[in-house]
């Protein structure tokens, strides 16, 4: 099921039901800024099929709100079962790590404490995905392995496992190693992104294919027109 | 009970130095219902007041539910403590506060 990133904010009231910790960019290239009674707020609206409608947004005065991005569900949505279920779905359509969700409804909180789980690492799967957004939304849908590293702490917050020095490898990290693997000519296997048709190489780097921005277009980072998509034919 | 404080942070609709002072002086903050709804509700941060314009705030009003860690709500009807207001036609949600520091003077 396709998610739909909306080119405007959602207009109804809308509770928070989960944070991930993932910056805003992470999830969509599609920003808007608004305002409501609380604060100033970027954000995105979002539908997947016709069953669910969700915001995803970062006010100014959030804890960790360059790190983080609250999922809101309309508030005429309130059993807790369904809450959960919709949390649940969006979490899975859009290809976030559940290790990412740093609270959710249903879990007890105090107010301003926010803890992100101790598992919660750039692994390969995720990794995988993250190169194609960063080299998606940059010029040409190309990006080289330098700039890919130099992206990478902008939408993804490195954790200490992550940030942790290889013990073979003395100039890298683990991240650096795994967003290495993800892009390497020798890794082979199904799931690539080369493998799935959504990237190929070029000198020093990756383009995005019209397959995979109709991929990431599914998952709600970009939006495309019915000719970007015509594309891919 | 909460024991921590709330805040809210200044704007030109429903937090301006007028109705920072209103709120000083009722030892109330009211809330409308948001755009699209017919439940007016308080919302607040959670924590003290960080380095902008805006009141902090302590109540005994507990914030549940539709609150998140990053995000204080008191919903009138769904709360328990939560009075309505009325004014010019309009409903508000309205909590009492406890303490109260007014920092958009």
């Amino acid at each position: 099921m396709t998610v739909n990133v909306l080119q405007y904010l959602s207009d109804f009231e809308v509770v928070p039901h989960a944070i991930i910790w993932r910056p805003l960019r992470y999830c969509t290239l599609v920003i808007r800024e608004g305002e409501d009674d609380l604060d100033k707020f970027k954000g995105a609206s979002f539908t997947i099929g016709n069953e669910i409608r969700f915001d995803l947004r970062v006010y100014q005065g959030h804890i960790h709100s360059e790190v983080t991005v609250t999922l809101y569900l309309p508030e005429d949505v309130r059993d807790e079962k369904r809450v959960a279920e919709m949390v649940s779905r969006v979490v899975k359509e859009m290809e976030i790590p559940i290790t990412a969700v740093a609270w959710k409804r249903g879990q007890n909180f105090r107010f301003g404490r926010l803890e992100r789980s101790p598992a919660d690492r750039l692994q390969e799967r995720e990794a995988r995905i993250l190169v194609l957004k960063i080299a998606a939304s940059q010029p040409k849908q190309s990006v080289t392995i330098e700039k890919l590293r130099e992206e990478i702490p902008k939408y993804f917050d490195l954790s200490p496992l992550d940030r942790r020095q290889s013990p073979t490898r003395k100039n890298e990290r683990y991240w650096q190693i795994i967003v290495r693997n993800t892009i390497s000519s020798h890794t082979t296997g199904s799931r690539t992104i080369f493998a799935q048709g959504w990237a190929k190489k070029v000198p020093n780097g990756i383009r995005v294919t019209p397959r995979g921005m109709n991929y990431l277009n599914s998952i709600g980072f970009v939006s495309l027109t019915g000719s970007d998509l015509e594309n891919d034919k | 009970m909460p024991e921590e404080p709330f805040h809210r942070v200044e704007n030109p609709t429903s937090q301006t130095a007028a109705i920072a002072l209103l709120q000083e002086q009722s030892r109330e903050i009211w809330g409308r219902p948001a755009r699209g709804s017919g439940q007016p509700s308080v919302k607040a941060y959670p924590g003290k007041l960080p380095d902008r314009r805006g009141v902090e705030f302590t109540t005994d009003v507990e914030p549940m539910p539709g609150s998140a860690p990053n995000e204080a709500r008191w919903y009138w009807e769904w709360c328990p403590g939560v009075l309505l207001r009325q004014k010019d036609g309009e409903d508000f949600a309205c909590i009492p506060v406890t303490a109260f520091k007014n920092m958009q003077p």
